[in-house]
Protein backbone atom coordinates (compact mmCIF):
# COMPACT_ATOMS: atom_id res chain seq x y z
CA UNK A 1 0.00 0.00 0.00
CA UNK A 2 2.70 2.62 0.90
CA UNK A 3 3.03 5.15 -1.67
CA UNK A 4 0.38 4.28 -4.10
CA UNK A 5 -1.40 7.32 -2.53
CA UNK A 6 -0.55 10.89 -1.91
CA UNK A 7 -2.13 13.11 1.13
CA UNK A 8 -5.02 14.76 0.11
CA UNK A 9 -5.36 18.43 1.54
CA UNK A 10 -8.43 17.64 3.65
CA UNK A 11 -11.57 20.46 2.58
CA UNK A 12 -14.02 19.73 4.87
CA UNK A 13 -16.62 19.52 2.06
CA UNK A 14 -16.67 17.06 -0.46
CA UNK A 15 -13.86 15.37 1.55
CA UNK A 16 -15.69 11.70 0.99
CA UNK A 17 -15.77 12.31 -2.98
CA UNK A 18 -12.14 13.08 -2.45
CA UNK A 19 -11.40 10.11 -1.36
CA UNK A 20 -13.47 8.01 -3.74
CA UNK A 21 -11.52 9.58 -6.31
CA UNK A 22 -8.31 8.85 -5.11
CA UNK A 23 -8.67 5.53 -4.52
CA UNK A 24 -10.64 4.62 -7.84
CA UNK A 25 -7.81 6.27 -9.71
CA UNK A 26 -5.43 4.03 -7.53
CA UNK A 27 -7.34 1.01 -8.78
CA UNK A 28 -7.71 2.00 -12.28
CA UNK A 29 -4.27 2.57 -12.86
CA UNK A 30 -2.97 -0.66 -10.63
CA UNK A 31 -1.67 1.25 -8.21
CA UNK A 32 -3.66 -1.09 -6.02
CA UNK A 33 -3.95 -4.08 -7.88
CA UNK A 34 -6.61 -6.97 -7.97
CA UNK A 35 -6.60 -9.04 -5.08
CA UNK A 36 -4.55 -6.42 -2.51
CA UNK A 37 -5.89 -5.85 0.44
CA UNK A 38 -6.52 -2.92 1.96
CA UNK A 39 -7.23 -1.43 5.08
CA UNK A 40 -9.14 1.54 6.17
CA UNK A 41 -7.02 2.54 8.72
CA UNK A 42 -3.62 2.45 6.26
CA UNK A 43 -5.53 4.33 3.84
CA UNK A 44 -6.69 7.01 5.49
CA UNK A 45 -3.11 7.35 6.91
CA UNK A 46 -1.94 8.03 3.86
CA UNK A 47 -4.45 10.17 2.73
CA UNK A 48 -4.11 12.31 6.06
CA UNK A 49 -7.98 11.82 7.05
CA UNK A 50 -10.10 10.52 9.51
CA UNK A 51 -11.39 6.53 8.67
CA UNK A 52 -15.00 7.80 7.82
CA UNK A 53 -14.16 9.30 4.42
CA UNK A 54 -12.30 6.41 3.56
CA UNK A 55 -15.34 3.91 4.38
CA UNK A 56 -17.45 5.38 2.70
CA UNK A 57 -15.62 5.76 -0.04
CA UNK A 58 -14.93 2.08 0.23
CA UNK A 59 -19.03 0.96 0.38
CA UNK A 60 -18.94 3.24 -2.50
CA UNK A 61 -16.44 1.39 -4.52
CA UNK A 62 -17.73 -1.80 -3.34
CA UNK A 63 -21.43 -0.81 -4.79
CA UNK A 64 -19.88 -0.43 -8.35
CA UNK A 65 -17.77 -3.65 -8.13
CA UNK A 66 -14.01 -2.34 -7.68
CA UNK A 67 -13.59 -3.77 -4.12
CA UNK A 68 -15.18 -6.19 -2.07
CA UNK A 69 -15.96 -6.52 1.43
CA UNK A 70 -15.93 -9.92 3.17
CA UNK A 71 -17.56 -11.09 6.20
CA UNK A 72 -14.45 -10.39 8.33
CA UNK A 73 -14.56 -6.65 7.28
CA UNK A 74 -11.26 -6.88 5.00
CA UNK A 75 -11.13 -4.99 1.71
CA UNK A 76 -9.62 -5.99 -1.12
CA UNK A 77 -9.60 -5.08 -4.99
CA UNK A 78 -11.37 -7.27 -6.82
CA UNK A 79 -9.74 -9.58 -9.94
CA UNK A 80 -11.65 -8.38 -13.36
CA UNK A 81 -12.66 -10.96 -15.37
CA UNK A 82 -13.15 -11.34 -19.32
CA UNK A 83 -17.26 -11.17 -18.13
CA UNK A 84 -16.82 -8.27 -16.37
CA UNK A 85 -14.88 -6.27 -19.20
CA UNK A 86 -17.45 -7.39 -21.39
CA UNK A 87 -20.33 -6.22 -19.61
CA UNK A 88 -19.00 -3.02 -18.90
CA UNK A 89 -18.38 -2.36 -22.55
CA UNK A 90 -21.79 -3.60 -23.21
CA UNK A 91 -23.31 -0.74 -20.93
CA UNK A 92 -20.25 1.28 -21.87
CA UNK A 93 -22.00 1.30 -25.46
CA UNK A 94 -25.74 1.55 -24.83
CA UNK A 95 -24.70 4.66 -22.31
CA UNK A 96 -22.54 6.35 -24.61
CA UNK A 97 -24.67 5.26 -27.53
CA UNK A 98 -28.22 6.78 -25.50
CA UNK A 99 -25.98 10.29 -24.18
CA UNK A 100 -25.04 11.13 -27.86
CA UNK A 101 -29.11 10.68 -29.38
CA UNK A 102 -29.87 13.21 -26.43
CA UNK A 103 -26.85 15.41 -27.16
CA UNK A 104 -27.78 15.39 -30.68
CA UNK A 105 -31.07 15.72 -30.11
CA UNK A 106 -30.74 19.20 -28.11
CA UNK A 107 -27.39 20.43 -27.54
CA UNK A 108 -26.90 24.13 -27.70
CA UNK A 109 -24.84 25.37 -30.87
CA UNK A 110 -21.55 25.72 -28.49
CA UNK A 111 -21.86 22.66 -27.23
CA UNK A 112 -22.44 21.00 -30.51
CA UNK A 113 -19.67 22.31 -31.82
CA UNK A 114 -16.84 21.38 -29.19
CA UNK A 115 -18.87 18.11 -29.81
CA UNK A 116 -17.92 17.71 -33.16
CA UNK A 117 -14.59 18.86 -32.44
CA UNK A 118 -14.02 16.06 -30.16
CA UNK A 119 -15.12 13.76 -32.56
CA UNK A 120 -12.95 14.97 -35.21
CA UNK A 121 -9.91 14.59 -32.81
CA UNK A 122 -10.79 10.88 -32.44
CA UNK A 123 -10.75 10.78 -36.30
CA UNK A 124 -7.60 13.00 -36.36
CA UNK A 125 -5.46 10.35 -33.82
CA UNK A 126 -7.18 7.14 -35.34
CA UNK A 127 -5.78 8.39 -38.65
CA UNK A 128 -2.27 8.61 -37.17
CA UNK A 129 -2.12 5.59 -35.77
CA UNK A 130 -0.34 2.97 -37.29
CA UNK A 131 -1.71 -0.18 -38.00
CA UNK A 132 -4.32 1.15 -39.33
CA UNK A 133 -5.92 -1.51 -40.32
CA UNK A 134 -4.79 -4.17 -37.36
CA UNK A 135 -6.62 -4.55 -33.90
CA UNK A 136 -2.81 -5.37 -33.13
CA UNK A 137 -1.92 -1.79 -32.26
CA UNK A 138 0.88 -0.69 -29.50
CA UNK A 139 -0.76 -0.43 -25.88
CA UNK A 140 0.36 3.50 -25.87
CA UNK A 141 -1.55 4.01 -29.02
CA UNK A 142 -4.60 2.81 -27.92
CA UNK A 143 -4.00 4.24 -24.46
CA UNK A 144 -4.28 7.88 -26.45
CA UNK A 145 -7.23 6.93 -28.72
CA UNK A 146 -8.89 6.03 -25.35
CA UNK A 147 -8.05 9.42 -23.91
CA UNK A 148 -9.63 11.31 -26.65
CA UNK A 149 -12.43 9.03 -27.39
CA UNK A 150 -12.71 9.46 -22.93
CA UNK A 151 -13.10 13.20 -23.42
CA UNK A 152 -16.05 13.02 -26.20
CA UNK A 153 -17.92 10.51 -23.97
CA UNK A 154 -17.12 12.85 -20.76
CA UNK A 155 -18.49 15.85 -22.85
CA UNK A 156 -21.28 14.34 -24.41
CA UNK A 157 -22.60 13.01 -21.40
CA UNK A 158 -22.79 16.61 -19.20
CA UNK A 159 -24.07 18.23 -22.51
CA UNK A 160 -26.69 15.69 -22.94
CA UNK A 161 -29.33 17.86 -20.77
CA UNK A 162 -30.75 14.79 -18.54
CA UNK A 163 -29.04 15.30 -14.97
CA UNK A 164 -30.35 12.18 -13.86
CA UNK A 165 -28.35 10.61 -16.54
CA UNK A 166 -25.18 12.08 -16.21
CA UNK A 167 -25.39 11.51 -12.39
CA UNK A 168 -26.23 7.72 -12.73
CA UNK A 169 -23.12 7.66 -15.88
CA UNK A 170 -20.61 9.68 -13.77
CA UNK A 171 -21.66 6.83 -10.47
CA UNK A 172 -20.24 4.20 -12.97
CA UNK A 173 -17.16 5.66 -14.12
CA UNK A 174 -14.48 3.91 -12.54
CA UNK A 175 -16.07 0.49 -13.60
CA UNK A 176 -16.10 1.41 -17.10
CA UNK A 177 -12.50 2.79 -16.71
CA UNK A 178 -11.29 0.13 -15.10
CA UNK A 179 -12.59 -2.71 -17.77
CA UNK A 180 -10.70 -0.40 -20.23
CA UNK A 181 -7.56 -0.47 -18.92
CA UNK A 182 -8.14 -4.00 -17.63
CA UNK A 183 -6.70 -5.67 -20.88
CA UNK A 184 -6.24 -3.01 -23.10
CA UNK A 185 -7.43 -3.90 -26.79
CA UNK A 186 -9.41 -2.03 -29.73
CA UNK A 187 -13.00 -2.89 -30.67
CA UNK A 188 -12.44 -1.89 -34.23
CA UNK A 189 -8.99 -1.11 -36.29
CA UNK A 190 -8.11 2.36 -36.23
CA UNK A 191 -9.42 3.29 -39.90
CA UNK A 192 -13.05 1.41 -38.42
CA UNK A 193 -13.11 3.76 -35.69
CA UNK A 194 -12.12 6.84 -37.87
CA UNK A 195 -14.27 6.04 -40.56
CA UNK A 196 -17.25 5.85 -37.73
CA UNK A 197 -16.26 9.00 -35.69
CA UNK A 198 -16.03 11.21 -39.33
CA UNK A 199 -19.90 10.03 -39.66
CA UNK A 200 -20.63 10.05 -36.07
CA UNK A 201 -19.06 13.94 -36.20
CA UNK A 202 -21.80 14.76 -38.97
CA UNK A 203 -23.99 13.03 -37.65
CA UNK A 204 -23.75 15.46 -34.18
CA UNK A 205 -23.44 18.67 -36.36
CA UNK A 206 -26.47 17.47 -38.15
CA UNK A 207 -28.86 16.91 -35.40
CA UNK A 208 -29.48 13.20 -36.58
CA UNK A 209 -29.54 11.15 -33.15
CA UNK A 210 -30.79 8.06 -34.71
CA UNK A 211 -27.63 7.46 -36.71
CA UNK A 212 -25.51 9.30 -33.79
CA UNK A 213 -26.90 6.68 -31.57
CA UNK A 214 -26.43 3.83 -34.52
CA UNK A 215 -23.04 4.37 -35.01
CA UNK A 216 -21.90 4.13 -31.24
CA UNK A 217 -23.68 0.78 -30.89
CA UNK A 218 -22.18 -0.39 -33.84
CA UNK A 219 -18.95 0.70 -32.83
CA UNK A 220 -19.28 -1.57 -29.75
CA UNK A 221 -20.45 -4.35 -31.54
CA UNK A 222 -24.02 -4.13 -30.07
CA UNK A 223 -25.83 -4.11 -33.49
CA UNK A 224 -27.10 -7.62 -32.45
CA UNK A 225 -26.90 -8.66 -28.47
CA UNK A 226 -24.50 -11.30 -27.94
CA UNK A 227 -24.24 -14.00 -25.20
CA UNK A 228 -21.55 -12.32 -22.52
CA UNK A 229 -19.47 -15.06 -21.31
CA UNK A 230 -20.17 -17.11 -18.27
CA UNK B 1 -39.11 14.53 11.92
CA UNK B 2 -39.90 12.76 15.39
CA UNK B 3 -41.04 9.52 15.52
CA UNK B 4 -41.41 8.68 11.74
CA UNK B 5 -38.46 6.08 11.94
CA UNK B 6 -38.71 3.30 13.80
CA UNK B 7 -35.65 2.29 15.65
CA UNK B 8 -32.87 -0.33 13.52
CA UNK B 9 -32.30 -4.00 14.83
CA UNK B 10 -28.87 -4.25 16.22
CA UNK B 11 -26.75 -5.33 13.82
CA UNK B 12 -23.09 -3.85 13.08
CA UNK B 13 -23.14 -5.26 9.09
CA UNK B 14 -24.27 -3.07 6.59
CA UNK B 15 -25.52 -0.60 8.93
CA UNK B 16 -25.48 2.49 6.95
CA UNK B 17 -26.65 0.67 4.21
CA UNK B 18 -29.96 -0.12 6.96
CA UNK B 19 -30.21 3.67 7.22
CA UNK B 20 -30.74 3.87 3.43
CA UNK B 21 -33.33 1.68 3.01
CA UNK B 22 -35.13 3.67 6.35
CA UNK B 23 -34.54 7.00 4.90
CA UNK B 24 -35.19 5.82 1.51
CA UNK B 25 -38.37 4.35 2.03
CA UNK B 26 -39.25 7.08 3.92
CA UNK B 27 -38.52 9.54 1.12
CA UNK B 28 -40.52 7.40 -0.99
CA UNK B 29 -43.48 6.82 1.08
CA UNK B 30 -44.02 10.19 1.50
CA UNK B 31 -43.49 9.82 5.07
CA UNK B 32 -40.41 12.20 3.93
CA UNK B 33 -41.89 15.20 1.89
CA UNK B 34 -39.88 17.49 -0.86
CA UNK B 35 -38.24 19.99 1.34
CA UNK B 36 -38.11 18.35 4.96
CA UNK B 37 -34.85 18.83 6.51
CA UNK B 38 -32.90 15.50 7.86
CA UNK B 39 -30.45 16.47 11.04
CA UNK B 40 -28.14 13.42 11.14
CA UNK B 41 -27.98 13.60 15.07
CA UNK B 42 -31.97 13.36 14.96
CA UNK B 43 -31.63 10.70 12.58
CA UNK B 44 -29.16 8.73 14.63
CA UNK B 45 -31.33 9.43 17.86
CA UNK B 46 -33.80 7.42 16.47
CA UNK B 47 -32.77 5.05 15.04
CA UNK B 48 -30.96 4.20 17.59
CA UNK B 49 -27.16 4.49 15.32
CA UNK B 50 -23.70 6.46 15.49
CA UNK B 51 -24.12 9.49 13.34
CA UNK B 52 -21.81 7.78 10.91
CA UNK B 53 -23.68 5.18 8.96
CA UNK B 54 -26.44 8.41 8.99
CA UNK B 55 -24.09 10.47 7.39
CA UNK B 56 -22.89 7.62 4.79
CA UNK B 57 -26.65 7.22 4.06
CA UNK B 58 -27.45 11.02 3.57
CA UNK B 59 -24.27 11.01 1.30
CA UNK B 60 -25.16 7.71 -0.93
CA UNK B 61 -29.02 9.33 -1.03
CA UNK B 62 -27.62 13.14 -2.19
CA UNK B 63 -25.55 10.89 -5.07
CA UNK B 64 -29.19 9.61 -6.36
CA UNK B 65 -31.03 12.91 -6.01
CA UNK B 66 -33.40 12.39 -3.45
CA UNK B 67 -31.48 14.83 -0.90
CA UNK B 68 -28.98 17.92 -1.00
CA UNK B 69 -27.08 19.29 1.10
CA UNK B 70 -27.17 23.46 1.50
CA UNK B 71 -24.28 25.47 2.04
CA UNK B 72 -25.52 25.71 5.35
CA UNK B 73 -24.37 22.49 5.53
CA UNK B 74 -27.81 21.27 6.22
CA UNK B 75 -30.00 18.55 4.69
CA UNK B 76 -32.95 18.42 2.79
CA UNK B 77 -35.51 16.07 0.93
CA UNK B 78 -35.44 17.17 -2.56
CA UNK B 79 -38.41 18.62 -4.38
CA UNK B 80 -39.68 16.82 -7.54
CA UNK B 81 -39.69 19.36 -10.05
CA UNK B 82 -41.44 18.80 -13.59
CA UNK B 83 -38.39 19.04 -15.14
CA UNK B 84 -37.17 16.81 -12.79
CA UNK B 85 -39.93 14.28 -13.40
CA UNK B 86 -39.19 14.66 -17.46
CA UNK B 87 -35.87 14.02 -17.14
CA UNK B 88 -36.64 10.87 -14.74
CA UNK B 89 -39.69 9.55 -17.27
CA UNK B 90 -36.54 10.22 -20.43
CA UNK B 91 -33.89 8.31 -18.26
CA UNK B 92 -35.98 5.63 -16.97
CA UNK B 93 -37.42 4.95 -20.83
CA UNK B 94 -33.73 4.70 -22.48
CA UNK B 95 -32.76 2.26 -19.78
CA UNK B 96 -35.59 -0.21 -19.74
CA UNK B 97 -35.53 0.15 -23.25
CA UNK B 98 -32.18 -0.99 -22.85
CA UNK B 99 -33.06 -3.70 -20.34
CA UNK B 100 -35.86 -5.25 -23.14
CA UNK B 101 -33.24 -5.18 -25.64
CA UNK B 102 -30.75 -7.48 -24.01
CA UNK B 103 -32.65 -9.91 -21.41
CA UNK B 104 -35.47 -10.44 -24.21
CA UNK B 105 -32.67 -12.21 -26.33
CA UNK B 106 -30.89 -13.37 -23.58
CA UNK B 107 -33.90 -15.22 -21.77
CA UNK B 108 -34.60 -18.77 -21.40
CA UNK B 109 -37.78 -20.26 -22.44
CA UNK B 110 -38.75 -20.63 -18.75
CA UNK B 111 -38.11 -16.79 -18.42
CA UNK B 112 -39.95 -15.79 -21.46
CA UNK B 113 -42.79 -17.48 -20.51
CA UNK B 114 -42.51 -16.14 -16.91
CA UNK B 115 -42.15 -12.53 -19.06
CA UNK B 116 -45.31 -13.06 -20.82
CA UNK B 117 -47.62 -13.96 -17.47
CA UNK B 118 -46.04 -10.54 -15.92
CA UNK B 119 -47.34 -8.81 -18.96
CA UNK B 120 -50.50 -10.93 -19.05
CA UNK B 121 -51.25 -9.66 -15.06
CA UNK B 122 -50.00 -6.22 -16.41
CA UNK B 123 -52.76 -6.17 -19.11
CA UNK B 124 -55.27 -7.11 -16.20
CA UNK B 125 -54.49 -4.09 -13.95
CA UNK B 126 -54.19 -1.02 -16.20
CA UNK B 127 -57.59 0.38 -14.14
CA UNK B 128 -55.97 -0.62 -10.89
CA UNK B 129 -52.88 1.71 -11.28
CA UNK B 130 -51.17 1.15 -7.42
CA UNK B 131 -51.54 -2.62 -8.07
CA UNK B 132 -50.35 -1.98 -11.87
CA UNK B 133 -47.18 -0.20 -10.57
CA UNK B 134 -45.99 -2.49 -8.80
CA UNK B 135 -46.58 -5.49 -11.32
CA UNK B 136 -44.55 -3.14 -13.87
CA UNK B 137 -41.83 -2.60 -11.03
CA UNK B 138 -41.70 -6.45 -10.70
CA UNK B 139 -41.20 -6.70 -14.57
CA UNK B 140 -38.56 -4.20 -15.00
CA UNK B 141 -36.27 -6.20 -12.26
CA UNK B 142 -36.83 -9.43 -13.99
CA UNK B 143 -36.06 -7.60 -17.41
CA UNK B 144 -33.06 -6.50 -15.53
CA UNK B 145 -32.08 -9.49 -14.14
CA UNK B 146 -32.62 -11.44 -17.18
CA UNK B 147 -29.58 -8.62 -19.02
CA UNK B 148 -26.92 -10.84 -16.86
CA UNK B 149 -24.95 -7.54 -17.18
CA UNK B 150 -24.19 -7.03 -13.60
CA UNK B 151 -22.67 -3.63 -14.23
CA UNK B 152 -26.46 -2.37 -15.89
CA UNK B 153 -28.19 -4.41 -12.90
CA UNK B 154 -25.62 -2.22 -9.97
CA UNK B 155 -26.18 1.10 -11.78
CA UNK B 156 -29.50 0.55 -12.61
CA UNK B 157 -30.19 -0.79 -8.67
CA UNK B 158 -29.03 1.95 -7.24
CA UNK B 159 -31.16 4.59 -8.99
CA UNK B 160 -34.33 2.88 -8.52
CA UNK B 161 -35.70 4.54 -5.41
CA UNK B 162 -34.57 7.72 -7.05
CA UNK B 163 -36.73 7.20 -10.31
CA UNK B 164 -39.67 5.71 -8.82
CA UNK B 165 -40.17 8.89 -6.49
CA UNK B 166 -39.53 11.22 -9.40
CA UNK B 167 -42.11 9.42 -11.03
CA UNK B 168 -44.54 9.25 -8.60
CA UNK B 169 -47.52 11.76 -9.68
CA UNK B 170 -46.44 11.23 -13.21
CA UNK B 171 -49.25 9.45 -14.23
CA UNK B 172 -50.54 11.55 -17.15
CA UNK B 173 -47.14 10.94 -18.74
CA UNK B 174 -48.28 7.40 -19.40
CA UNK B 175 -51.20 7.58 -21.82
CA UNK B 176 -54.51 7.13 -21.73
CA UNK B 177 -55.60 2.87 -20.99
CA UNK B 178 -55.81 1.91 -24.75
CA UNK B 179 -52.68 3.80 -25.19
CA UNK B 180 -51.20 1.73 -22.42
CA UNK B 181 -53.03 -2.18 -23.49
CA UNK B 182 -51.76 -1.71 -27.27
CA UNK B 183 -48.06 -0.74 -25.67
CA UNK B 184 -48.09 -4.41 -23.84
CA UNK B 185 -49.46 -5.98 -26.94
CA UNK B 186 -46.65 -4.85 -28.76
CA UNK B 187 -44.21 -6.23 -26.12
CA UNK B 188 -46.21 -9.10 -25.31
CA UNK B 189 -44.88 -9.64 -29.45
CA UNK B 190 -41.49 -8.59 -29.23
CA UNK B 191 -41.12 -10.92 -25.44
CA UNK B 192 -42.66 -14.00 -27.32
CA UNK B 193 -40.77 -13.75 -30.76
CA UNK B 194 -37.23 -12.75 -28.83
CA UNK B 195 -36.83 -10.07 -30.77
CA UNK B 196 -34.99 -7.35 -28.54
CA UNK B 197 -34.95 -4.59 -30.77
CA UNK B 198 -39.08 -4.17 -31.53
CA UNK B 199 -39.39 -4.47 -27.11
CA UNK B 200 -36.87 -1.50 -27.22
CA UNK B 201 -38.80 0.52 -29.73
CA UNK B 202 -42.01 -0.11 -28.25
CA UNK B 203 -40.70 1.21 -24.78
CA UNK B 204 -39.27 4.34 -26.47
CA UNK B 205 -42.34 5.15 -28.00
CA UNK B 206 -43.75 4.65 -24.68
CA UNK B 207 -41.50 7.19 -23.26
CA UNK B 208 -41.80 9.28 -26.39
CA UNK B 209 -38.05 9.02 -27.14
CA UNK B 210 -38.30 8.27 -30.57
CA UNK B 211 -37.83 11.45 -32.47
CA UNK B 212 -39.21 14.51 -32.67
Amino acid sequence: MSGSLEPLQPEPQRLGDAVYERIGEAIVESRLEPGQRIRDVDIAEELGVSRMPVREALQRLERIGLVEMSASRYTRVTEISDREIRASLEYLGYQVGIAMRMAAERMTDEHRARSVELARAVVARCRATEPAHSLDVPIESIELIYEDLNELYAFVTEACGNAVFTRAYNEAWFGLRRAQRGKPHLIQTPAAIAEAFDRLADALAGHDAEAAEQIIRDMFLLTDVGPLPA
Amino acid sequence: MTARLSPLPDTTQRLADAVYDRLGAAILEGELPGGSRVRDAEVAAQLGVSRMPVREALQRLQRIGLVEMSPGRYTRVTEVTPRLARESFEFLGYQVGIAARMSVTRMDDAARRHTLGMIDELLGLIDDPARYDEAAGRLFHHLAAHTRNPVYVGVIGECLIALTRNLRGARPMWGTAAQIAAHLAELRDAVRDGDGDAAERTIRRRHALTGA
